[in-house]
């Protein structure tokens, strides 16, 4: 081959990239929100670089996640004093408590990965249900909505929190019946379903949600106590089918 | 005959190269590493109780994927370069070997080394998630073809790289900047609406010049199809830098 007629099979070679360049920056989408929407917590924002910088949204998305279960998980400080307690205590009360960092870290992790479906429904769950703040929970939401608003899921969380303020349980108990249904369905939200339907008198079902996570779930707690409320509500299901 | 002869020579550096990177101690080194993180993820899946599955599958591929990275770029830098400073390119130009059938050898070694890197790391990390009593989704495969586009269009970068420049730092450091800034390029088009004047055009060059990692990034948006020109944008990618590669190593004498 010719010096000539090597330049001309090169340039040729790179032909298709200068079809491909302009197509790929002009019709590419991102699914993610722009970097500058990543709410910061703390002095999150090396991580933040590293996660954008290196394509890895989702999966610092996950370790953030852990990080505010653990928060959540682990008891405040005040727990002796004014009895506070986070889910893992012994004295188990659904999670209440202030976590002040809990609706911050939450917003940050949804700047992260909008689409973490499950965390989106763990934390507004536990602040509607758990630390009260159901205005948080429902913001929370709303974020979530943006990105994708068709999801059943966001909007049914939405409608039991309006039905918990109007304090109206056995339509908050029918709600959570929808999540249940689902394979992926948090633990979180299972116990609170069976939580709901124990304190409107629907013992089966509760009995069948606690069954569910104890033999589902991978969190010992949960387990422990899906079983204590199981051996619970034995005597009202052999009641029940006496009747 | 002719092709026969020159697929031959393509074969025989093809095979020599890819055993060699497989037989050196960093790939030893890489693997064991790799192995640990992907193992080490086990411990992050354990905190995250009932979603164990995602994150190890999350931070299994993230982990295969930096670590191939890290190891491709090395060998890509330093493929030819070692090869000209122990004067082992001498002897293969001293028969009857065409420039370009070694640059094609040395760019298929590099996409086979890919290939092999994330083959066995996915292997190991399987066998972890299936440890753990979970199954993987179709698109977990298909995430992992993804991370293998991705490490050849950056090791092709790379190599071309390496024939510009003498010391293999620069193309490592140009690597890592253009593996950054492809994963950015979408993001780069919110930038420039903030930039103005001579940052704006940088950047609004760039958004064109520099490779879509995101294309790729299905590790990202795993249940995501992927992109349908994905393919044609990697070959595309691929030919233009061996046409660049050629071009170069045509002109340097040895």
């Amino acid at each position: 081959m010719n010096f000539k007629t090597a330049n001309l099979f090169f340039l040729l070679l790179c032909l298709p990239l200068l079809y491909f360049l302009p197509r790929s920056a002009l019709s590419y989408q991102s699914r993610f929100p722009s970097p500058e929407q990543i709410v910061p917590f703390k002095s999150s924002f090396s991580q933040d670089f590293l996660a954008v910088n290196l394509g890895m949204r989702r999966i610092f998305a996950d370790i953030w996640f852990v990080r505010l279960m653990q928060y959540y998980g682990t008891p405040e400080e005040e727990e002796e004093e004014g009895h506070v307690h986070g889910p893992h205590c012994h004295h188990f009360n659904y999670g209440s408590g202030r976590y002040p960092d809990f609706y911050p870290m939450s917003v940050h992790l949804l700047s992260m990965d909008p689409y973490f479906e499950n965390a989106v429904l763990y934390a507004s769950a536990s602040l509607a249900f758990n630390l009260e703040r159901p205005e948080k929970a429902v913001a929370l939401l709303k974020i979530a909505l943006t990105h994708s608003p068709k999801k059943w899921k966001y909007l049914s969380m939405l409608a039991a929190i309006g039905y918990s303020k109007s304090r109206q349980p056995e339509k908050l108990a029918d709600i959570f019946l929808d999540f249940l249904k689902e394979p992926d369905c948090p633990t979180m939200i299972k116990q609170l379903a069976a939580f709901l339907n124990k304190k409107v008198g629907n013992y089966g079902r509760a009995y069948f949600i606690y069954k569910d996570i104890f033999e589902t779930s991978r969190n010992k707690y949960y387990v422990k106590n899906a079983k204590k409320q199981m051996t619970k509500l034995l005597p009202f299901i052999e009641k029940m089918r006496k009747q | 005959m002719k092709i026969k002869k020159s697929l031959d020579v393509i074969v025989a550096i093809f095979t020599r190269s890819l055993f060699e990177y497989c037989s050196r101690k960093l790939f030893a080194i890489l693997i064991l590493i790799t192995v640990f993180l992907i193992y080490f993820s086990l411990l992050v899946g354990i905190m995250a109780v009932d979603y164990e599955k995602r994150v190890l599958m999350d931070l299994g591929l993230g982990f295969i994927e930096l670590m191939s990275f890290a190891y491709l770029v090395y060998i890509s830098a330093t493929s030819i370069s070692e090869e000209i400073q122990s004067k082992t390119i001498y002897l293969v130009f001293s028969r009857p070997v065409a420039r370009l059938e070694y640059l094609l050898a040395k760019f298929l070694s590099l996409f086979a080394l890919a290939a092999v890197i994330v083959f066995y790391s996915g292997v190991f990390h399987l066998l972890l998630l299936h440890l753990r009593g979970f199954l993987c989704p179709a698109e977990y495969f298909v995430a992992l073809a993804m991370i293998w586009c991705k490490l050849s269009i950056i090791s092709a970068i790379t190599l071309f790289f390496s024939l510009l420049s003498t010391s293999p730092l620069t193309p490592i450091i140009a690597s890592l900047i253009i593996w950054m800034g492809g994963h950015m390029t979408p993001e780069i088009k919110f930038l420039i609406e903030k930039a103005e004047g001579f940052s704006a055009f940088v950047l609004n060059l760039s958004r064109y010049v520099l490779p879509n990692f995101q294309l790729y990034n299905l590790r990202d948006t795993l249940q995501m199809p992927p992109h349908d020109y994905s393919l044609y944008y990697m070959l595309s990618w691929i030919l233009a830098m061996f046409a660049l590669s050629g071009f170069v190593f045509r002109k340097k004498e040895f």
